[in-house]
């Protein structure tokens, strides 16, 4: 009788515990999963940097969706954007690849439009800005100023 | 600050529909790249045209360059995708006095950057087509041998294609001073920032009277 007590409570604590982690698992990997009303939009950038699928998609750093998909498409990455359905896009906004802090995840960051036509379920983002990449950058221009001044 | 002189180039780019022999109805059968071609072929004319470099002639030969440029920019779509959501809510009366003013920060900012040509190499990478839109991306090749990217956003508007924005290196004109403005009317209300905008613009005329110096190379 004792024995059987301890088995079905060590059995619940590892239901629950299972049950947890499913929770968290879909709540962490995905938002979607959970809240339905979510439509989709894409995205072409010439360079996603490190852009990964369940990246947040942000307006004036607030959530609104997540990166659903990354595909290559005539040499450019297509973004595909899960977008919360109460949250409407202009076909103006600009969506940018964005790095949260010095070593942070990449995000999609949209800034809003003025125009009065907003973007239907699998349209796309036209204007975009990709992934700026430091590195290349600082190298370029420090380059430049040595070749520049070397050179006379 | 590094964009300032390919944006200026770039600018400079769209001046030749206006200037050249060739009529409206043959551009209308020229794609976005070569319009932008045809546009910034003509304004490399006008800043290579020795006669018009004597000072004398610094006024005729500015108000040409920025006659070209407002053919070939749509000025009016660039302010408000600039204004961006702010933009729904202005009065047409007040629509009209901030593309006013917005182009005429531009002109400020970049004019003299045009004025300042230095021999940069202008090269062609392609066009990218969708719809009434297209993107046109261009090298330019500085004395020093920098290579900037550009890439011109155009919309057609009949058989015209305008510019509504111009990214350097990736980095969008319109998404710039969208950025700014959003800031600045979060924490201003739009009076208060119109007339920030007149004082920067009054404060850059002055500059431009006083002029530096020293002239710095853009880049």
């Amino acid at each position: 009788m004792r024995k059987v007590s301890v088995e079905l409570i060590v059995g619940g604590f590892v239901v629950a515990a299972l049950v947890l982690f499913a929770y968290f698992t879909v709540r962490i990997g995905s938002v979607d999963a959970l809240g339905s009303g979510s439509y989709e939009l894409t995205a072409r950038f010439a360079d996603a940097g490190s852009l990964k699928k369940g990246a947040s998609v942000v307006i004036a750093g607030v959530p609104i969706g997540r990166v659903r998909q990354i595909t290559l498409e005539n040499y450019q990455a297509n973004v595909v954007l899960g977008i919360s359905g109460d949250v409407k896009i202009q076909e103006d906004a600009i969506a940018t690849v964005k790095t949260r802090g010095l070593l942070g995840d990449a995000l999609v960051d949209i800034s809003p439009g003025g125009s009065e036509v907003h973007l239907a379920p699998g349209q796309q983002i036209r204007e975009t800005e990709p992934a700026l990449d430091l590195y290349a950058l600082v190298a370029k221009y420090i380059f430049s100023q040595q070749s520049g001044g070397g050179i006379k | 600050m590094r964009a300032t002189l390919p944006v200026t180039l770039a600018l400079g780019a769209a001046l030749a529909a206006l200037f050249g022999g060739v009529s409206r109805a043959v551009a209308a059968t020229m794609g976005p790249l070569q319009q932008v071609q045809q546009s910034t072929d003509k304004l490399l004319a006008i800043l290579k045209d020795p006669a018009l470099k004597a000072p004398e002639r610094k006024a005729e030969r500015r108000e040409k360059i920025c006659a070209a440029i407002n053919e070939r920019f749509n000025f009016a779509d660039m302010s408000q995708r600039t204004l961006a959501r702010h933009w729904a809510s202005r009065t047409p009366a007040e629509r009209e006095e901030y593309t006013q003013l917005f182009t005429e920060l531009l002109r400020r900012t970049y004019l003299s950057k045009i004025e300042g040509y230095a021999g940069e190499q202008v090269q062609y990478k392609g066009e990218r087509i969708e719809g009434n839109y297209a993107r046109v991306e261009v090298l330019i090749v500085t004395t020093k041998n920098i290579e900037v990217p550009l890439e011109y956003s155009l919309k057609k508007y009949d058989s015209e294609w305008l510019i509504y924005d111009v990214a350097v290196e990736g980095v969008r004109l319109v998404n710039n001073y969208r950025t700014q403005f959003a800031s600045m009317l979060n924490s201003m209300p739009y009076p208060k920032f119109i007339e920030k905008l007149r004082a920067k613009i009054a404060e850059m005329d002055t500059d431009e009277a006083a002029p530096p110096v020293v002239k710095g190379n853009a880049l």
